[in-house]
């Protein structure tokens, strides 16, 4: 009766055979058939184009296989591998082309057999790159989709070690070892080839972005490593520590920062992201994604806390952020040496606040701060005293406080506290003091200094309508009108200084920051700080400025001195800007010297 | 003309086990959608004839033929030449010890998508001949015991009234009650969550060809209807009869259970020497018996509060092995260390420990869990300690009891008594069996995994291009045969650091500096 039979060794020759048939046609383009699915793959090498096409009689793809009237069409959907744009673009926006492919990719990816075609391997691995990045973009329903396919593909090589992510079937350790060898050989290979090619600068993107890539995923992985031990596991914690110091290395030195924020981008993050994800890790902070069992509406609410309590935490939060208990980079010297020049180059002003402060003399910095602005406060009052606006404090005020007889006085008074206000900081917190001293504060003070009062003699002898009947002299102009018309015109000439001002900023924020909003909050936080800055001097240099001018009594006795601070402010700033612009490679945030 | 480089993919991984004219038909009806498996020559089998249940079974359950002994010249020279023969990746074993080179091995069913085995196999020979439906029994053995839930299974029924004129026979034989629905009955019995397809060969309409590329097609999900006779399937087993139908199962499974114990015995002897550790003599020796086929030769009668111990091991030496006697826990160690010792010298790979949980007697204050615990602890340190398996066997089935054994050092909780609701009911010896099989599976699949990486390694210059497709293609296949899930715990990292070294080929490419130094490492970590 029966006999066993698992196949004849012909029938199965001649099936391998047809399997691992490599043919290419003179036209380039492949095709990989699903003839269980009536699906199929067209590779076309010439155009780097992947086309899925569903035929009529899919029954697997119902809903799809309506749209198609008979059977001489086909539901397709192209990918560009060469020229993609972006992928929302290229992947979602053409619907129902992305139905086509999410099911394609499951279809794909549950597939016994592997690739052997090297066109096909090369075409499909560029593809799930690309998807990989989408994913991480996007971290939803392509996921599973990547990382099923990343797993049907396996890994062949260094170049697609970053699959071994995805897979969870090898322990963390293994996979950290695993990727950290096939990133030094993609890094070697990389510096090898930029040796060889760099004299015809012809950048091997592919192989950059690999390894940007890997070293990206290494991290990644470190970190859920680390997040998995309950316990702490010191191989765990040195996988992370090496990880972050490597990624930070690549996010720093690259030489094509252009193109490392382009592809960081492309991934739904950037530069900044990435560093300060390192540096102020925010551990088990992140929220599972939505789930049956976790479903976002049913998540509670925060409770309301009041001012003074939010505040207290965030203070409290910064240690909290910075100073991790399994990584601390942020205290580490030459990460924050670095990395704090780093975050002003970018005007990232409260990164880099953050970082210093997650240094162990926080509290002094704090006293220096406060000390800081105490003694500026107390200055500020003094002025404000001398030129007489508060008429109702300055009647209460004693005798010798009172601006008519003792302006020399206050004035004195008022520069020691600003010059205090510096020395404290000095004294107590010396690192502060480079903090507050950025190169465009000397700049403003560079321009006070010598092209302002350079220019007092000029200002004095010009005179106006010099033919005329009346020649009068520019400092009287502001005798002519009153206080309201001079804080006007004083206004309206110094928000044009401010806005050539500004002009000057951006230019500098947007080399190394990219998005509208941020270049916008960035050099309008910049403008207010310098324009502080120059106040600063402004008000210590207003008085004897007025007195240069005029040739007059030691006094705040006319309005000459409101367009003198304004203006004169403003005019600093924008001399100090150019003055610090002329430093090309350098940023107006950036402190002279070694900051800490 | 063609103008386009063709490449067909997505195919489905397809098992037949049928009678040579039905697989082939099969097969080249399907030639367009699924991938057959390796051609690979069956092993003549000289005491069972093809095509029988015992043939079958043999298949199914496959034993490698043990090596050719070298000759005492050849013993010389290798020994001359390789005085350190463990130092070395080159001296790789030649000799399969998994079954992974059976294609038809049940351990093996997990590679594939979908398998199809015939319903109806001939048992016995002559006039003692009958008809098993071995067929229903080892699909429900491959689900329903080893939990291979992703292979879909799809009986080829070519006799549509055996299963009732099987009942009627059995019925008649032991003078049970027929129920009016015995087919569906029993169909229910061997597939009570209806997770097999059933394809009649002699139906009309349809070729049944064309119905397997449709269960193909759409990965066997198609859509099941109730129908009438499914209600009255539910509320017939619900009833007093249900009874009946289950002796009936039992009885029409039984000869296909002793051919397959008969298998799983030699595949278990093949891999391993068993240990077995009992307080009762009695179910002492019905365990020896239904692992090794011999009765032991027991004492007159046993002291209360002792613990004996049986090793298979014996066998070889001894016409007709005895039992070692512990008194307290320290003696009961040390006997079974001594058993570990006399096995691992024996030549087997494994050794096997099976021990029952709870001890009888007021001097006993330690326990089978207290045994697991030391032997694991003792084996620590022992070189030979990842070749040991240790099974738990009691008629506890409180889960407190199965989490301890496997927290302690348990590869498996086995239980004595005899259990079936969705799976068949089956003695608890048989289940044991069942179990040390797969436990030897596990562990001479991942070696024989190492094996072949070790192999790739040290591939020459011209067969290193292939290395990483084989090392990649051995990678799926473990993953598939042998999914994480299905691992012994006490064999996770075994199995992670296999994957690892696969995966290390994967990466590293023909690196053989860093791939020796990881293949050394592991190799010398378990092998």
């Amino acid at each position: 009766m029966a006999v066993i039979a698992i196949n004849s060794a012909e029938f199965i020759t001649k099936s391998t055979e047809n399997m691992i048939e490599d043919r290419l046609n003179e036209f380039g383009i492949y095709r990989l058939r699903y003839p269980l699915k009536n699906f199929e793959i067209v590779l076309d090498t010439r155009r780097a184009t992947i086309t899925f096409e569903v035929g009529y009689d899919n029954e697997a793809w119902p809903n799809l296989a309506s749209q198609v009237a008979n059977s001489d069409q086909k539901a397709t959907f192209s990918i560009r591998l060469d020229k993609f744009k972006n992928f929302e673009e290229d992947l979602e926006v053409r619907h129902p082309s992305s139905t086509i492919l999410m099911s394609s990719l499951r279809r794909m990816a549950d597939n016994q057999e592997s690739i052997n075609n090297e066109a096909w391997r090369e075409a499909l691995g560029r593809f799930t790159f690309l998807l990989a990045r989408y994913a991480n973009k996007h971290n939803g329903t392509y996921h599973v989709a990547v990382k099923d396919l990343v797993l049907w593909m396996g890994v062949h090589g260094a170049s697609t070690a970053w699959r071994i992510f995805y897979d969870d079937s090898l322990n963390f350790e293994h996979r950290y070892d695993l990727l950290r060898s096939a990133q030094h050989s993609l890094s070697q290979s990389d510096t090898r080839a930029e040796r060889e090619k760099i004299a015809l600068d012809a950048p091997e993107q592919k192989e950059r972005q690999l390894l940007w890539w890997t070293t990206f995923c290494k991290y990644d992985l470190a970190r859920q490593w680390c997040e998995s031990e309950t316990y702490g596991n010191p191989a765990a914690r040195h996988a992370l520590r090496e990880s972050a110091l490597n990624y930070l290395q690549v996010l720093k030195d690259e030489a094509r920062q252009r193109d490392l924020r382009r592809f960081l981008t492309e991934g739904g993050t950037d530069l900044e992201h990435e560093v300060k994800r390192i540096l102020f890790p925010k551990w088990k902070e992140k929220l599972p994604p939505p789930s049956l069992f976790s479903p976002a509406r049913a998540r509670p609410k925060p409770p309301t806390r009041r001012l003074f309590q939010r505040l207290k935490d965030r203070i409290r939060g910064i240690p909290a952020t910075t100073a991790d208990r399994t990584l601390d980079l942020a205290k580490d010297e030459v990460i924050r040496r670095t990395f704090f020049v780093w975050f002003l180059k970018r005007y990232a002003w409260w990164s880099a606040v953050k970082l210093i402060l997650s240094d162990s003399k926080k509290d002094r910095m704090l006293i220096a701060g406060c000390t800081f602005f105490l003694f500026v406060i107390l200055g500020a009052g003094l002025y404000l005293i001398q030129i007489g606006e508060f008429p109702r404090i300055a009647r209460v005020l004693p005798p010798f406080l009172s601006a008519k007889e003792n302006t020399p006085f206050l004035w004195g008074m008022q520069v020691l506290f600003q010059l205090a206000a510096l020395i404290s900081v000095l004294a107590i917190a010396p690192l502060l003091f480079r903090l507050l001293m950025p190169r465009a504060l000397f700049g403003s003070l560079l321009a006070w200094c010598t092209v302002i009062f350079t220019a007092l003699r000029d200002v004095h002898e010009l005179r106006m309508d010099e033919g005329g009947e009346k020649p009068w002299h520019v400092w009287q102009l502001c005798h002519t009108c009153s206080d309201t018309q001079a804080l006007k015109y004083s206004l309206l000439i110094s928000l044009g200084i401010l806005i050539l001002d500004s002009i000057f900023i951006a230019y500098a924020v947007t080399q190394f920051t990219d998005g509208f909003l941020s270049t916008v909050v960035r050099t309008l936080s910049t403008l207010a700080g310098l324009l502080a800055g120059s106040l600063f001097w402004g008000l210590i240099f207003a008085l004897p400025i007025k007195v240069a001018l005029e040739r007059d009594v030691f006094r705040f006795d006319c309005s000459c001195v409101i367009p003198i601070v304004l203006i004169g402010a403003s005019i600093a700033v924008l001399f100090g800007l150019m003055v610090e612009l002329i430093w090309q490679d350098q940023s107006l945030a950036e402190p002279l010297g070694e900051p800490l | 003309m063609t103008n386009s480089a063709d490449h067909s993919t997505g195919k489905k991984k397809v098992l037949v086990i049928a009678n040579p004219e039905l697989a082939s038909a099969i097969y080249e009806g399907l030639n367009k959608y699924i991938i057959a498996p390796a051609a690979v020559d069956a092993e003549t089998d000289v005491d069972a004839d093809p095509g029988t249940v015992s043939w079958l079974c043999r298949q199914i359950f496959p034993s490698p033929k043990d090596p050719p002994k070298p000759h005492a010249l050849g013993r010389a020279w290798k020994a001359l030449w390789h005085p350190n023969p463990e130092d070395s990746i080159e001296t790789l074993p030649a000799q399969s010890l998994g079954s992974i080179n059976f294609p038809m091995s049940l351990f093996n069913w997990g590679a594939y998508d979908f398998v199809i085995i015939q319903d109806v196999w001939q048992s016995g020979n002559g006039d003692a001949a009958t008809m098993e439906g071995a067929g229903y029994v080892l699909a429900n053995l491959d689900y329903y015991l080893w939990g291979n839930f992703k292979t879909k299974k799809i009986i080829l029924v070519t006799d549509p009234g055996f299963l009732r004129r099987k009942a009627e026979w059995i019925s008649r034989r032991r003078q049970l009650l027929l129920p009016p629905e015995v087919e569906k009955d029993l169909l229910a019995a061997f597939d009570s969550k209806q997770a097999f397809e059933r394809i009649d060969l002699t139906a009309a309409g349809t070729s049944p060809i064309q119905r397997i590329k449709e269960l193909v097609l759409t990965d066997g999900d198609q859509t099941h209807t109730e129908t009438e006779s499914d209600t009255n399937q539910r509320r017939l087993l619900q009833s007093s009869e249900s009874h009946n139908i289950s002796k009936i199962a039992d009885a029409f499974m039984h000869p296909v259970m002793e051919e397959a114990l008969i298998a799983l015995r030699s595949y278990v002897r093949h891999h391993a020497e068993v240990i077995v550790v009992d307080d009762e003599l009695a179910e002492l020796n019905g365990t020896f018996a239904q692992l090794t086929g011999e009765r032991l030769k027991l004492p007159p009668k046993m002291g209360l509060g002792s613990v004996a111990v049986a090793s298979a091991s014996r066998l070889a030496s001894v016409s007709r092995p005895t039992v070692n006697q512990a008194n307290t826990f320290g003696d009961l160690v040390k006997i079974c260390a001594q058993e570990f010792n006399d096995a691992a010298e024996g030549g087997k790979r494994y050794a096997l420990l099976v021990t029952d949980i709870l001890f009888r007697g007021p001097n006993w204050h330690q326990t089978g869990l207290d045994l697991i615990e030391t032997v694991r602890d003792e084996l620590r340190a022992a070189p030979n300690a990842r070749r040991v398996g240790i099974v738990a066997f009691t008629a506890f089935t409180t889960p407190f009891i199965g989490m301890s054994s496997y927290q302690r050092g348990a590869d498996f909780v086995v239980s004595k008594t005899e259990l079936g609701g969705h799976d068949l009911k089956m003695r608890g010896t048989d289940r044991l069996m069942m179990t040390l099989a797969f436990l030897c599976f596990q562990k001479s699949f991942l070696s024989e995994q190492r094996s072949k990486a070790g192999g790739l390694i040290m591939s020459t210059n011209s067969q290193r291009s292939k290395a990483k497709e084989k090392s990649f293609e051995l990678l799926r296949q473990l993953r598939r045969i042998l999914p994480k899930h299905a691992v012994s715990m006490h064999l996770h990292q075994e199995w992670l650091d296999t994957c690892y070294l696969l995966e290390a080929i994967n990466v590293y490419g023909c690196d053989r500096d860093q791939l020796s130094g990881i293949y050394n490492e592991i190799n010398g970590k378990y092998d």
